[in-house]
């Protein structure tokens, strides 16, 4: 019975997970929730009135444009995500949302650096080599090129659970409520990471390295939610890539007037369903 | 005279300066300083709140005048050594006051995200890639000040030039970047920011204000002052005591 009640509420609390794992000891009075895999279209090289945009995509390039990944009502829905940006160069506010699978995050030749003569240090998780080229979507709003941030403004804050990741080198050492964005899968023809610049000169803040010992746990952003964050985005070869992510948090344990009665509900409709079964002759 | 009236007003003083008192506080979130062109001949130096908060209140999205805020510094914004040493030519270990620049470290601080932006320009009508500008132009405090990122330093006071060709920041219009701004000593410093840039109908274009800056002293200090502060009140309250 204990079982059965637990799964109903996990069930009702986390509906878009499928393997909830938690990246730390979960707080007293919340839940661990995930997204499913959220794909992100990559078009690095890309070269806009020269390249084809492929059928069913919206070119996204020299504007601002933000990751949306609001948890609102107290559970995480991922059909809430996809990318906003502003329709044309210059446009604040506002602005069009599309589905990540239609939305197509251009690296045009702008963001190209290289070739390399060295890899300045620091920068080897970026998989960059002597003589090679990088393509970085800057964090800064540098002009010419997409700025691509992430943003999960909109979120219900108070059916969040504030929580320590304990990751004191990603800038989350410390107790709040956290967003974890976790890199599951880089399909493309180069290595792609996600970076920021840190406080100190040459010591960038690394959140996720294709390069860097594959693809892990370790591979993830913690970022404050109901928070607006840019960075940097880098690509080792031109080309298209599919970056996979999945979302989670920690979610308040809905009240028991809420959670009670839903159980209840469910546990009766469960019986009903059991007594009638058990009644009815069983056809084949 | 009653002790209770003076005692408020020494702790309304410290509290407020006189600078800054009917103004509102910014303490953490993310806000910039921003350029906007309102019209003919209208540039706007304001301060933007987006997703700040303001007085201890959430703010969304709303624009202030520089001299209607005040942006804090708590005292968990002080550290030590790094570059930001090197800018404010103090010592490796001497403590210094630091607005970070990424959300994340921001938040751990409790402490503004604040950057600098020109977002609200149309880039198809200023001129230039790199022609909109944000320049330091005056400064008051009891310390110095150095604004810089992981490319380098941009303004900085400790060289004792302060002007708009020494302490500039290029941008293009629509640009958007966040910084460290770090003070070397506690207290009130008034930072006059000047933003130009050549609109191609409208010619050159300059707005220039003061922005206030409160940085919070560590707890040593404030207990120090505040010790210093009921010590003087207990000095006043004697000679109108009963017992005399």
């Amino acid at each position: 019975m204990k079982h059965l009640l637990f799964s109903i509420l996990a069930a009702s609390l986390c509906a878009a997970s499928l393997h909830a794992e938690a990246p730390v000891a979960t707080p007293p009075g919340a839940v661990w929730a995930e997204s499913g895999t959220i794909t992100l279209h990559f078009a690095i090289g890309f070269q806009r009135g020269v390249d084809s945009v492929p059928a069913g995509f919206t070119a996204i390039d020299e504007t601002h444009a933000d990751i949306r990944v609001p948890i609102v009502s107290g559970s995480i829905n991922g059909n809430l995500f996809g990318v906003r940006y502003s329709h044309a160069v210059g446009e604040t506010g506002g602005g069009s949302d599309l589905p990540f699978s239609q939305a197509l995050l251009v690296g045009n030749p702008s963001t190209a650096n290289g070739p390399l003569d060295e890899v300045p240090d620091g920068f080897a998780f970026t998989g960059a080599t002597a003589g090679g080229t990088l393509w970085n979507l800057e964090q800064g709003n540098v002009g010419g090129m997409i700025y691509l941030g992430i943003n999960s403004a909109g979120t219900d804050l108070s059916k969040l659970v504030a929580w320590n990741p304990g990751q004191p080198d990603k800038f989350a050492g410390y107790l709040n409520k956290f967003i974890q964005i976790r890199l599951q899968a880089v399909r493309g023809p180069g290595h792609f990471s996600l970076w920021q610049d840190g406080d100190e000169l040459n010591q960038p803040v690394v959140y996720m390295s294709s390069f860097m010992n594959g693809v892990d746990a370790q591979d993830a952003l913690f970022t404050p939610a109901g928070g607006h964050d840019h960075f940097n985005w880098s690509f080792t070869q031109p080309g298209r890539y599919e970056v996979d992510w999945q979302v989670g948090t920690f979610l308040v344990v809905p009240e028991p007037g809420t959670g009670a009665l839903l159980a209840l509900g469910s546990l009766l409709f469960f019986r009903r369903s059991r007594r009638a079964s058990a009644a009815r002759p069983i056809a084949f | 005279m009653k002790p209770k009236p003076l005692h408020l007003s020494i702790l309304t003083l410290l509290a407020c300066s006189a600078s800054s008192w009917a103004a509102s506080i910014y303490t953490s979130g993310h806000a910039d300083i921003g350029f906007a062109y309102e019209g003919f001949n209208d540039p706007y130096n304001h301060f933007h709140a987006e997703g700040a908060i303001v007085d201890d209140v959430f703010v969304a999205d709303q624009e202030y005048d520089a001299a209607d805020i005040v942006i804090r510094l708590p005292n968990t914004s002080a550290t030590t050594g790094g570059s930001g040493a090197t800018f404010l030519d103090i010592a490796p270990t001497s403590t210094y006051w630091r607005l970070r620049p990424t959300l994340s470290g921001a938040a751990a601080d409790n402490a503004p995200y604040l950057g600098l932006a020109s977002e609200e320009l149309v880039p198809a009508k200023w001129l230039g890639a790199n022609n909109v500008k944000f320049a330091l132009t005056n400064f008051s405090g009891p310390g110095d000040f150095a604004l810089y990122d992981s490319d380098g330093l941009y303004w900085d006071t400790a060289d004792g030039v302060v002007t708009a060709a020494d302490d500039v920041y290029a941008f293009f219009a629509l640009g958007h970047s966040h910084f460290n701004w770090a003070f070397s000593a506690p207290g009130t410093y008034e930072l006059e920011i000047t933003m130009s840039g050549t609109h191609l109908n409208d010619g050159v274009q300059s707005a220039t204000e003061t922005y206030t800056f409160e940085v919070v002293p560590e707890p040593g200090t404030a207990s120090l002052l505040g010790l210093g502060l009921l010590g003087l009140v207990a000095r006043r309250r004697r000679p109108s005591s009963p017992a005399k």
